[in-house]
């Protein structure tokens, strides 16, 4: 069995990406002119910024996809220990600031260390999981696998519920794929589920049994009936009336009438101005963009032959999946209102970068994918 | 069951666990996204006509079109003090839609609460009329509120819903907004109430300077309103506010206020009177410094008649009294003028040359004038006869036969055409509104018969108002120039610039030069020596004439009577005009100019004290 470099370029994820990248700032052009004139005097302001944003992404994927994965790899514990450090200051840092807690400065640029996190997990879980051989049933390894897939998870949590979320399902789901046990995954997706059928009375529930506060038996509830809560489920509803009166082939490109009255359009809730100007055939169109990266994604996955890199993959496609998932969920209004970006087209720097270094590691994965030559 | 192969790191086939866990993931992440496909299917597509009509709803609410009040612009007096001036204040909204727009009623509660504890409102009243008109977005519930209270409860509403947000109650304050107005506002209350006039609650002026001047007072209202641009983006027009001018009167407020105080006190007084007025002008350019009656009232509640019995108000009708009380007795009265209106007979006759400066006149009491079927009487002030008189004695005497006889020897055309051109029987055209028409009221050369012209000649059988005498008399003791009285002397703008200033041009002529210096001379010696003592101020030359007229019905033996005078005999500044209306005397004992020529002493001493 001899070992040969595979040496491919990944066209397919790259390209799809670049499709992403260019058709979200095609959307973002329009959704952040209010914005932009509001804060800066400059209907391109961030328009361009995200542009530079993109390239220097973009860059940096294809610098990523030509540096072999093993060569960093060993540094995975390092690199998980350095951000969980990141995290748990901003965390503090934040909690004394009262606010601004998910960000923090770093040579004056202001960084997300959450959205970082969400990678070192995704790259030393892999590591450790191939380590313990899939072992669950030793103690020592189970809790070692608790720690370094949970830890971060409630530190994330503290003070960003929604990055929270998202690190206990990807890492949740990296460790379903490997275990051998059924019933524990059974018992959170039955969990899940049920909590999502049943928010509204168990809200109700949980508040007269003093476990929840008003104002998050609130949220719960302007968020199945958001109608009734005009002032709490604002956003959301002005999303939604976006969305709707996009109809089928939509307002036109730069007619939205909504963004001027949702707040931030170019953030979280761009994928309404999406629909209200490009109609359900843009949304669809980007709905199916979504789809190739994440099947492409989730396809390299299944050919890997290492677990390790199965492992990578399969978490980053899980990631790209998740935040495409929960933002349109939450837009079109399935999930309770939590800020998560859309991979590639919401504005903002953390999210994007970390989003293209991923997209880099996979493009890596393949480059330097072994075929074995029977 | 396998999950790792033989070298521990690799995947051991296709049908390991790995991989079918792998495509389990796959298909609960594709089943996922035809969630989101048939969601989004069902708001764009099966809602989409539901959502578009919200959208375009939601920007004619935001964006409808909202008046911009202007501003009325004040009134100023001479010296440029305010007389009337428009304050902002704010109209209270409620918004029931709004407030009732939550299943859970979140709103209703706290904002019953709010505005009860902040303007007291009735919270029963609050809960029927929100929850009446709940379809409603619109209610003026309280007007003119001034901008601290506003402020009052935008503060404890901002409090309020920061407490409740830390309590975790659902509760907001919401649905309470405040739409911006002007409120008219007189700082002197009743200072030269009737010659101001007020606004209306409505906007509407009614009377005074307030309405003859409402075009320049008023401005034209804006409008501020949004349409979809070009681009479908939203832009909000305003289309400004233009503010009213300010008016700046000849009002002197000194003189108002000593003119008002001195006719008070008379009313006031041991004697007193159905009404008094009076009336400063500047004789030489027609400039009216002030205008006082009896009748005041507050301008800036002018419907208010607390004062008053209930019953009497319900016996005479409010509508008659807010009228009266309104009126402006110097324009719009009219009434019979008396021995004042002897200046017109006595400057004709002299101006004419039927009369010489050394005429001699006699009178015995009476004349006798005969239409040669029949003879009649007319009689003198003395019944008993003034006997031999100089011509300037006759009227300093006020003697009627002296008067009656020069009418007729200026004959009845003669004397018609001074009476007009002193401005008799025609409106004055001062700026304000409601002048008495009194073409009526006087005699034309076709309808004066011989007892007409002798009784005209000393004032009796024609009516004119104080403003018309007043004129006349300026012209007369001034060289002879007629000015129209006015009250406006300069409109600007609110920033205080020029649009036009207001003089008034010699009208016409009326008396020659001369003439006019020899009645001067003849009022300063009816002051000295004649009707008039009671004007004299120490070391002023003053002149003056008196007046006393029987009212209509002459049955009811109720009098009029009045004093005209200036300043100074040389060179006048200052005419003073005060007539008294039914003192509260019985019959004939009513009839004493004197009344109203001690109070011509009191404005006249007082008003020239500080002006020395």
């Amino acid at each position: 069995m001899t070992k040969l470099k595979n040496k491919k370029f990944e066209y397919i994820t790259f390209t799809t990406v670049l499709f992403l990248v260019f058709f979200g700032l095609i959307v973002l052009y329009s959704a952040s002119s209010i914005s932009s004139s509001r804060l800066y005097d400059n209907p391109i302001y961030l328009f361009v910024r995200q542009s530079f944003f993109c390239l220097i992404g973009v860059l940096l994927a294809v610098v990523i996809s030509f540096i072999p994965y093993k060569l960093y790899s060993k540094f995975a514990k390092y690199i998980f220990i350095v951000c969980l450090m990141f995290v748990v200051v901003t965390a503090f840092a934040g909690r004394i600031s009262r606010g601004a807690s998910r960000w923090m400065m770093l040579r004056g640029v202001i960084f997300q260390p959450s959205e970082l996190m969400k990678l070192a997990m995704i790259i030393y879980l892999s590591k450790v999981i191939t380590e313990i051989k899939g072992d669950f049933e030793n103690k020592e390894n189970l809790f070692r696998i608790m720690m370094i897939a949970y830890i971060p998870t409630l530190v994330v949590a503290l003070s960003n519920l929604s990055t929270g979320i998202i690190l206990f399902i990807i890492s949740t789901s990296m460790i379903f794929i490997v275990s051998k046990k059924k019933l524990i995954f059974l018992f959170i997706i039955t969990l899940i589920v049920v909590a999502y059928l049943f928010a509204s009375p168990m809200a109700n529930l949980l508040s007269s049994a003093g476990l929840l506060k008003n104002y998050q038996v609130g949220r719960i509830l302007a968020w199945k009936e958001p109608e009734n809560y005009p002032d709490i489920a604002y956003q959301t509803l002005q999303g939604l009336y976006a969305i709707g009166s996009g109809r089928i082939s939509g307002r036109g490109y730069l007619k939205s009438i909504q963004k001027s009255l949702i707040p931030e359009a170019q953030n979280d809730m761009i994928f309404t101005i999406l629909c209200e100007e490009l109609g359900m055939v843009g949304a669809v169109a980007f709905l199916v963009l979504y789809l190739i990266l994440i099947y492409r994604i989730f396809y390299i996955s299944f050919r890997q032959k290492e677990i390790s890199l199965m492992l990578l993959t399969f978490g980053i496609g899980v990631h790209i999946a998740l935040q495409t998932i929960l933002n349109i969920g939450v837009v079109t209004n399935l999930l309770p209102n939590t800020g998560v970006t859309l991979p590639f087209v919401s504005y903002g720097g953390s999210s994007l970068l970390v989003m293209f270094m991923e997209i880099g590691i996979v493009m890596s994965v393949v480059r330097y994918e072994r075929v074995d030559n029977e | 069951m396998k999950i790792f192969g033989k070298k521990e790191k690799k995947v051991s086939g296709p049908e390991s666990l790995i991989k079918r866990r792998l495509l389990l993931v796959n298909i609960i992440i594709a089943i996922i996204f035809v969630l989101l496909g048939i969601r989004i299917y069902y708001l764009m597509v099966i809602n989409g006509d539901y959502y578009n009509r919200v959208v375009l709803s939601q920007r004619q609410i935001s964006y409808n079109s909202q008046v911009l009040p202007s501003r009325r612009g004040d009134i100023l007096d001479s010296d440029g003090n305010l007389l009337a001036t428009s304050i902002k204040v704010y109209n209270l909204i409620i918004d029931p839609k709004v407030i009732t727009s939550t299943k859970d009623n979140r709103y209703v509660n706290a904002t019953i609460d709010a505005l009860s504890d902040v303007y007291d409102y009735n919270r029963l009243e609050l809960r029927n009329l929100i929850e009446e008109k709940s379809d409603k977005a619109y209610i003026r519930y309280a007007r003119k509120i001034s901008k601290e209270e506003k402020e009052k409860f935008e503060n404890y509403r901002d409090k309020k819903n920061e407490e409740y947000k830390k309590l975790g109650v659902n509760d907001r304050i919401n649905g309470v907004w405040f739409e911006e107005e002007y409120k008219r506002y007189y700082p002197n209350d009743t200072l030269a109430s009737n010659v101001i006039g007020f606004v209306n609650g409505d906007g509407v002026s009614v009377m005074g300077l307030e309405q003859y001047y409402d075009a320049e007072l008023s401005g034209v209202n804006g409008r501020k309103y949004g349409y979809l641009g070009d681009n479908y983006e939203l832009e909000s027009v305003s289309k400004k506010a233009i503010d009213g001018y300010n008016i700046v009167t000849t009002i002197d407020q000194r003189m108002q206020r000593i003119c008002e105080e001195k006719i008070n006190e008379w009313k006031n007084g041991e004697i007193g009177s159905k009404s008094a007025s009076a009336l400063i002008m500047n004789p030489n350019n027609g400039e009216i410094y002030a205008m006082a009656s009896t009748n005041s009232f507050n301008l800036n509640d002018p419907r208010d008649l607390s004062d008053l019995d209930e019953e009497y108000v319900k016996e005479v009708g409010k509508e008659n009294i807010w009228f009266s009380r309104w009126k402006n007795i110097p324009v719009q009265d009219t009434y019979e003028p008396g021995s004042t209106a002897k200046i017109v007979t006595y400057s004709a006759a002299i101006d004419e040359n039927v009369v010489k400066s050394d005429e001699e006149f006699e009178c015995k009491g009476f004349i006798e004038l005969d239409d040669g079927e029949h003879k009649w009487r007319i009689r003198c002030v003395n019944r008993n006869g003034h006997g031999h008189l100089s011509l300037m004695e006759t009227l300093t005497k006020s003697c009627n036969i002296g008067m009656a006889e020069m009418a007729e020897a200026l004959g009845a055309n003669t004397f018609i055409k001074y009476q007009k051109t002193f401005g008799f029987g025609q409106f004055t055209n001062i700026d304000l509104p409601n002048e008495a028409n009194t073409s009526k009221f006087v005699h034309n050369e076709s309808n004066i018969g011989r007892t007409d012209l002798s009784t005209n000649s000393f004032g009796q059988n024609f009516n004119c108002t104080m403003v018309q005498l007043a004129a006349a008399f300026s012209s007369a003791i001034n060289g002879g120039k007629y000015y129209e009285p006015h009250l406006v002397k300069r409109i600007e703008n609110q920033n205080g610039t020029y649009i036009k200033q207001i003089v008034k041009p010699i009208l016409r002529k009326t008396i020659s030069e001369s003439t006019s210096k020899y009645l001067r001379e003849s009022l300063f010696e009816t002051v000295e020596t004649g009707t008039g003592k009671f004007a004299q101020i120490k070391n002023r030359n003053i002149g003056g004439k008196t007046g006393t007229a029987e009212k209509l019905p002459r049955a009811d033996k109720n009098y009029l009577v009045s004093f005209i005078g200036f300043d100074d005999k040389d060179s006048p500044n200052l005419v003073c005009y005060v007539v008294v209306d039914q003192p509260n005397l019985e019959g004939e004992a009513q009839a004493s100019a004197t009344f109203a020529t001690k109070i011509f002493h009191d404005i006249m001493k007082e008003v020239l004290s500080e002006n020395e």
